[in-house]
């Protein structure tokens, strides 16, 4: 099994990129299970996304504690309580133009940054970053594929389609060399 | 999945919109619905699937869920088939007709997320605002996923109109409400033909003359609760009738009482709601670990099914309740009435009864693993005890 | 459950509980005065006719307003509307604009062409009415209404008396006055035009001709100033000027008239000479904002320029080479007890001058009660009348000007009325109409305003004074048919019930039956008085009367 965390603040799109992953995951013909902190889950407040993949149905109905991977959209979040969250050898994706040498996981835990930022600018999305987040993601994991992915970001964005697709593309094509040499 | 490709669709479902799949299939007459955290995607479902001209149901949002209830009522009394959601305050403050529904044999189906009640303010799993309607009158059910609460609610059509009792059914805020997962919807035939339309004995009829609930003398009213007795009697088999049907339909699904790992087991545990989708993971790594841990899900909370949590847990050593509720002054309400089921049966396990999960808090695999390992040779206490 | 015998389903009804027996009060339903009613100067039913105007039955709501007041197209323009100022609305954001409404209802009577019916039957006794103004009118209308013989005695050329002699024409078209004139001469009518009754001998012939006779010979005295020289050339007569026709108007006025005067009157006098083109000053003795005339009269002379010297009084005059001064001093003007008594004290070293080319007296006009000397008792400025109108001589009856120091046209058409009913009383008592019983008015504390939104009034249009100044027509201009739909919706139809079901559907004890147009009836076996349809009623059309007998 897979467990994902994806962490960010109300109205960065963290919700929407664990579903758009989900989607992705399920289309490829895998189980998946996600849910997301709400009540709270206003403008600004941190915001969970949680996303189980597993080839057999997922029973379980409690929180992840140890995630295979984390995507944080905001680095301002990573704190001891982030790194806790994942395992010791946990993947971590996140939004942002330092080196990864500026970040401080714990274990054998590895931060992979990319400037999501610049690259939705690039391509015309603002501040929105979900969509090259996403890329950078499946780039990293390996999984999903691309092509699944950028068919459910065509699907499900609700604006600038094409953008969209185009930021996630450009993100795993940047990503993929990056994560596969830190992964080897 | 085990769904027959041709008469089902697979979708990402959170369980609130698969809860909303099952009554837009089961097409009720009248929805009257107070939106509430974490119910409200229930009722945005209903409302978006209406305006896409899908669910014809009259769809009523009065001022409270006190009316909304007794729109419900009212709506049931004239013979229409009527279904309402609610959680956590919304359901208390629908108590005192919860009373009224039950005792007018209003086959009302409602959805309640459980939600903390305040105070303090909270919006996380725990089952006591439905527990605490135990005495009302409803027949409850509890569901452990997005599948099992599409599933249910079609089934609880069935229940409420063939026992005319209302029945409440309950899912865990968060876990289950808010988790998106693949969830079967059966194609809308399918539904018809498992919910026919029944005929009712009597109904409100302007041109009829007759009144329902009108004050009436002691022995009377005693008699009311007389039938409602019988009438909670036929409700286990109609549960099991109802599961029986379906699962020769979809393929899917337990009834009254669901065991999982049950031969030969020495402990086991005794639970309800989504706690019992992580509890299977922590039998079989039990199992793994040579300990015959065993999972009864118990489904039907009222009517109590006590012959059956009898005959299941014979012969079994020891069992473990966790209760994601607390009934302060007595502890879990499932460990509570466990017991009262059990008491004088003759070789009765040992019982545990545990506080899991009160307030919403995270209880894993390893917890569950931990607690079995910890209690299944302790002596009982008849007290209930708060574990991490 | 399935067992229909379940004591959860029962035959039983409320009707079993006879819950009647706890009471101590009964709703009555009675439909009592409103405010605007009692306020106005023919009673007329207010609250009624604007309910019908609500429904779109414009015809419905002329037949209600013409049971008290054949002018309602005239009334519409030019009453005082002390309805308006009675209103209960009031309390809640602004007055019905009643007026307004009674002229959409009366000018759609005109172009209609909806006339009156004619009386059940034609009655052998005659009455004469002398004085074809508005209460010889109103009275001639009632009565041929009953079907007495009615013959009128006009001394002018015309019928309408200060409607047409006094009213300009900016204020009321003559189109409106000689169509509302005619609808009553078409009831038949015996009219003689330029017939003066000249004297007490005269009266006396006509009611030895006639069962009874109505004197409404209006005031036709003018009052006058000491300090002024009215033989003087430079002095105008203000009757005179008003009913004079435009060119004699302005061949008699100069550049610069000063019009003397602040009530109804002195405005007509004051507006008509601007229109001629003059420039106008009013001198009043009231101080500002206390001038007898309405205030609507008094806003719209202002907004066109008329300039106001107020709270002054003229002290001399002398004519000088073309123009004349007026010597002036401020005043302290103080209401007297009686209507139209005041006190005036000058202020001294307040004197001022002004310089005029015209001066126009319009302090009012007195009725020649001379000429009835030996007939009729007079009580001051009036002839003696008692309740019912009837003079000191059996069979005379006076109303009007000639009767009463109440000098708007609404109140002699008012007068005119309870004459004319007083009369059908004397001569035919079993078809007379009875004198109205006195009922409680209801206030706004009877109105239930959980049922009125908030919605201020409709107010009609006012042509620009540009061009007002240069034509004699009409200054207020009618309200269409969504806006008098919309006005008549404010009206909290206070005491008069609407048939809203209210009542009906409050009773929690299921008390109350509709009996379609005829309201609704009160089971007494089941009414326990708690008085919820009272509450719930939203005009106040229910009241709770004592009830003993439970």
């Amino acid at each position: 099994m897979l467990e994902i965390v994806i962490l960010g603040r109300g109205g960065q799109g963290a919700q929407t990129a664990g579903n758009q992953l989900a989607q992705a995951f399920f289309d490829s013909g895998l189980y998946v299970q996600t849910f997301s902190t709400y009540g709270g889950a206003r403008r600004g407040t941190p915001v969970t996304s949680s996303l189980r993949v597993d080839a057999d149905p997922i029973r379980l109905r409690c929180n992840i504690t140890a995630a295979d991977a984390m995507l944080c959209f905001d680095a301002s979040l990573m704190d001891d309580a982030f790194y806790a969250q994942g395992s010791d050898e946990a993947l971590i994706v996140v939004n942002s133009a330092r080196p990864a040498e500026a970040f401080t996981p714990r274990a054998r835990q590895r931060v992979l940054p990319v400037d999501g930022r610049a690259i939705a600018a690039r391509n015309d999305m603002g501040k929105v970053v979900n969509s090259a987040l996403l890329g950078a993601f499946a780039a990293t994991l390996g999984r999903p594929g691309i092509d699944i992915l950028a068919q459910v970001i065509e699907t499900s964005a609700p604006a600038k389609k094409s953008q969209n697709v185009t930021a996630a593309r450009e993100a795993y094509g940047l990503m993929a060399p990056v994560a596969e040499e830190a992964t080897a | 999945m085990n769904a027959p490709a041709n008469i089902e669709t697979r979708q990402l479902l959170n369980g609130n919109h698969a809860v909303a799949w099952g009554v837009r299939l089961a097409k009720p007459d009248v929805t009257p619905v107070y939106p509430i955290t974490p119910q409200t995607p229930i009722l945005e479902k209903l409302i978006e699937f209406q305006s896409e001209g899908k669910f014809a149901a009259e769809l009523l949002t009065p001022e409270s869920e006190h009316s909304a209830m007794a729109a419900c009522i009212a709506a049931s009394a004239t013979g229409a088939r009527v279904f309402t959601a609610t959680s956590s305050q919304g359901l208390l403050l629908m108590h005192e007709l919860l009373h009224f529904a039950a005792g007018a044999r209003a086959p009302i189906v409602m959805f309640n997320v459980n939600r903390t009640p305040a105070s303090p303010w909270g919006f996380w799993p725990d089952q006591i605002d439905s527990l605490s309607q135990r005495d009302t009158g409803w027949v409850q059910l509890y569901s452990e996923s997005p599948q099992d609460s599409l599933d249910t609610v079609i089934q609880a059509f069935r229940i409420a109109e063939g026992s005319m009792l209302p029945v409440m059914i309950n899912h865990d805020a968060f876990y289950v409400s808010h988790s998106v997962e693949p969830v079967s919807v059966p194609a809308p035939g399918l539904i018809d033909e498992f919910l026919p339309r029944v005929e009712r004995p009597m109904q409100l009829d302007t041109g009829a003359g007759q009144s329902l609930g009108a004050p009436i003398g002691q022995a009377s009213w005693n008699r009311t609760r007389r039938e409602m007795a019988a009438a909670m009697e036929t409700v286990p088999g109609l549960t099991e009738a109802a599961a029986s049907g379906w699962r020769a339909m979809t393929g899917r699904g337990g009834g009254v009482l669901e065991a999982y790992r049950m031969t030969g087991a020495e402990v086991v545990v005794l639970t309800m709601g989504s706690m019992a989708g992580t509890a299977r993971d922590a039998v079989d790594r039990l199992r793994d670990e040579g300990i015959a841990a065993g999972l009864l899900k118990l489904r039907l909370f009222r009517p109590f099914p006590a012959d059956e949590l009898r005959a299941a847990l014979a012969g079994v050593p020891c069992t473990i309740v966790l209760d994601r509720n607390y009934s302060p002054g007595m502890g879990g309400v499932l460990h509570q009435e466990a017991k009262a089921a059990l008491y004088g049966t003759v070789g009765a396990p040992r019982m545990h009864g545990l506080l899991a999960g009160v307030g919403g808090v995270n209880v894993d695999v390893a917890t569950i693993a931990r607690l079995v390992r910890d209690y299944r040779n302790a002596d009982p206490s008849p007290d209930a005890v708060w574990v991490e | 459950m399935n067992d229909l015998t379940s004591p959860l389903w029962t035959n039983l009804t409320s009707r079993e509980r006879i819950t009647g027996t706890w009471r101590s009060a009964l709703p009555n339903y009675q439909n009592q005065p409103s405010p605007c009613l009692n306020a106005c100067p023919v009673n007329g039913r207010i609250a009624e006719w604007i309910g019908q105007v609500k429904k779109g039955d414009t015809k419905g709501a002329f037949v209600t307003l013409a049971d008290n007041n054949p002018f309602p197209a005239i009334a519409g323009r030019i009453c005082h509307h002390p309805c308006e100022t009675a209103c209960n609305r009031n309390e809640l954001d602004e007055t019905v604009g009643i007026c307004s409404l009674e002229r959409f209802v009366g000018d759609a009577a005109l172009d209609q062409g909806w006339g009156f019916p004619a009386p059940p039957a034609e009655l052998a006794q005659s009455v004469a009415v002398v004085g074809g103004g508005p209460a010889g009118l109103s009275a001639a209308y009632q009565l041929r209404r009953y079907g007495f013989r009615v013959s009128l005695y006009e001394s002018k050329s015309a019928l309408g008396g200060l409607m047409r002699w006094g009213i300009p024409a900016y204020r009321l078209e003559r189109a409106v006055l000689d169509g509302e004139i005619a609808r009553i001469t078409a009831m038949g009518v015996d009219v003689h035009l330029n017939a003066e009754v000249g004297d007490a001998d005269a009266l006396a012939a006509l009611r030895r001709e006639h069962d009874a006779v109505y004197l409404a010979t209006g005031a036709s005295l003018p009052k006058k100033l000491p300090t002024l020289d009215y033989a003087a050339g430079w002095v105008v007569d203000s009757a005179e000027f008003l009913a004079a026709p435009a060119d004699q108007q302005s061949a008699r006025t100069g550049d610069h008239v000063l019009v003397i005067g602040g009530g109804s009157a002195a405005m007509d006098v004051a507006r008509t000479a601007r229109r001629l083109g003059r420039t106008v000053t009013v001198l009043t003795l009231e101080p500002e904002g206390s001038l007898p005339a309405q205030k609507v009269e008094v806003d719209e002379a202002a907004e066109e320029a008329i300039r106001f010297v107020s709270g002054a009084m003229l002290q001399s005059a002398e004519a000088g080479d073309g123009a004349v001064t007026l010597n002036c001093i401020r005043v302290a003007f103080s209401k007297g007890e009686r209507p139209g008594a005041f006190r005036v004290d000058p202020v001294a070293g307040s004197e001022f001058a002004l310089s005029v080319h015209t001066v126009i007296p319009a302090i009012g006009q007195d009725a020649d009660l001379q000429r009835w000397a030996g007939l009729l008792e007079a009580t001051g400025p009036v002839i003696a009348a008692g309740k019912d109108w009837q003079t000191s001589t059996p069979g005379i009856y006076a109303g009007g000007d000639v009767a009463s120091m109440a000098r708007f046209v609404t109140q002699a058409v008012g007068m005119g009325k309870e004459a004319a009913h007083a009369i059908a009383r004397a001569l035919a008592p079993d078809i007379a109409r009875a004198v109205p019983a006195e009922l409680p008015e209801v206030g706004y504390d009877r109105i239930n305003i959980a049922y009125q939104e908030p919605h201020g009034r409709t107010h009609q249009r006012l042509t620009e004074v540009a061009e007002r100044l240069t034509t004699f027509d009409e200054v207020q201009q009618p309200l269409s048919a969504d806006e008098a739909k919309s006005e008549a919706d404010r009206c909290f139809s206070c005491g008069s019930c609407i048939y809203c079901d209210n009542c009906y559907f409050y009773c929690p004890d299921m008390a109350i039956a509709r009996l379609g147009e005829n309201g609704y009836e009160v089971d007494p076996d089941y009414c326990k008085g708690c008085g919820l349809c009272v509450a719930e009623c939203p005009t106040g059309s229910i009241h709770m009367a004592k009830d003993d007998n439970a």
